[in-house]
């Protein structure tokens, strides 16, 4: 890089090297290092102009503004299950199914229980007509 | 070359799914840059705002169709933004037809010292009276940092071009704020005399 190319930079970018094209950057600091005097000639007007711009506030966001802004965001989208959820239908078949087995189960056994208790009954009580007659058909 | 991975596209496709925390994560790494975008284009802290404010409309409609690659997510606010202030700074001239503008604030005089505050406005008020073009050229390169490969692309104009502007730009400002700097104001009459 010659002084004419490394004014020119300077003039358009300023003095700080970051702001500077990255294609150049090395050419412009390697520059900087051969002749830093005349370098530091070159990049003097530009220093103060950056100086000059960095004056100028930064504005700061209020907080009405950056909350209004969120505001206006995106909401969360809905959790949408597609209708014929294959998963779903086989979870709440494979409840509905245990449910059923469970009723049967439950029934057949209450109704087995209802009928040996009958049973039983029957045998009491026919154990008990026994016992009466006989003790009708005794003589005193 | 390729072109680097955006930064934000991870970002964007949560904004994209209404996720809370990456609205306001995008509204705290952007809403600073292009308020201050919007504030040096334009110079008045309300329009300001509309601005900054309009242009996270137009992103939260933009974020479900994003497609990354094609340009940086940060680069298109910033065209959205700059697109903005053109119509609100066409909508001024439109009207400082019709009504001529206040002359600007000369200053207080250059011996009576400058609090940060007045230097700051003086500076602010220079780079309003910059041509629109030279103030977006200085705008883009010296406070949003942008490349110039990217702040050419967002002008819609070459790199040489760019820097012709930042140049024309840069050299206006030296002189209408040469009275802030010590001996200044004589090297910048000597750049005018020589016509640099």
């Amino acid at each position: 890089m010659d002084a004419e190319r490394f004014e020119a930079l300077a003039a358009a970018y300023g003095a700080e090297p970051r702001r500077w094209p990255v294609a150049e950057r090395a050419a412009a600091q390697a520059f900087m290092e051969a002749d830093r005097a005349g370098a530091e000639r070159l990049l003097f007007e530009s220093r103060l102009v950056d100086a000059m711009l960095d004056a100028s506030p930064v504005p700061a966001a209020s907080v009405g503004l950056r909350d209004a802004i969120i505001a206006s965001g995106p909401q969360p989208r809905p959790d949408r299950r597609p209708l014929f959820d294959i998963g779903r239908w086989a979870a709440a078949g494979a409840a509905l199914a245990c449910a059923c087995v469970v009723g049967i189960v439950a029934g057949a056994g209450a109704v087995q229980r209802i009928t040996a208790d009958g049973q039983a009954d029957a045998i009491i009580a026919d154990a008990d007509g026994v016992v009466v007659l006989d003790e009708q058909e005794m003589p005193g | 070359m390729p072109r680097a991975p955006d930064p934000d596209e991870d970002l964007i496709r949560r904004v994209a799914r209404g996720d809370p925390a990456a609205v306001q994560a995008l509204v705290a790494r952007k809403l600073p840059r292009l308020l201050a975008l919007a504030r040096r284009m334009l110079g008045d802290p309300a329009e300001a705002e509309d601005v900054a404010q309009e242009t996270f409309l137009r992103a939260w409609k933009q974020a479900p169709g994003w497609i990354p690659g094609a340009a940086r997510f940060d680069t298109w606010m910033h065209r959205v933004a700059l697109n903005l202030c053109y119509d609100r700074l066409r909508q001024r001239r439109e009207v400082s037809m019709a009504e001529p503008p206040d002359r600007a604030d000369e200053g207080p005089a250059p011996d009576r010292g400058l609090e940060a505050a007045q230097l700051g406005a003086q500076v602010d008020r220079a780079l309003q009276a910059l041509p629109a073009r030279q103030r977006e050229a200085i705008v883009l390169c010296h406070y949003q940092e942008l490349s110039n490969i990217d702040a050419a692309d967002l002008m819609g104009v070459s790199v040489e071009a760019l820097e012709s502007l930042l140049s024309r730009g840069r050299r206006s400002l030296r002189i209408s704020l040469a009275q802030l700097a010590p001996g200044g104001a004589k090297s910048a009459r000597g750049d005018e005399r020589h016509g640099r």
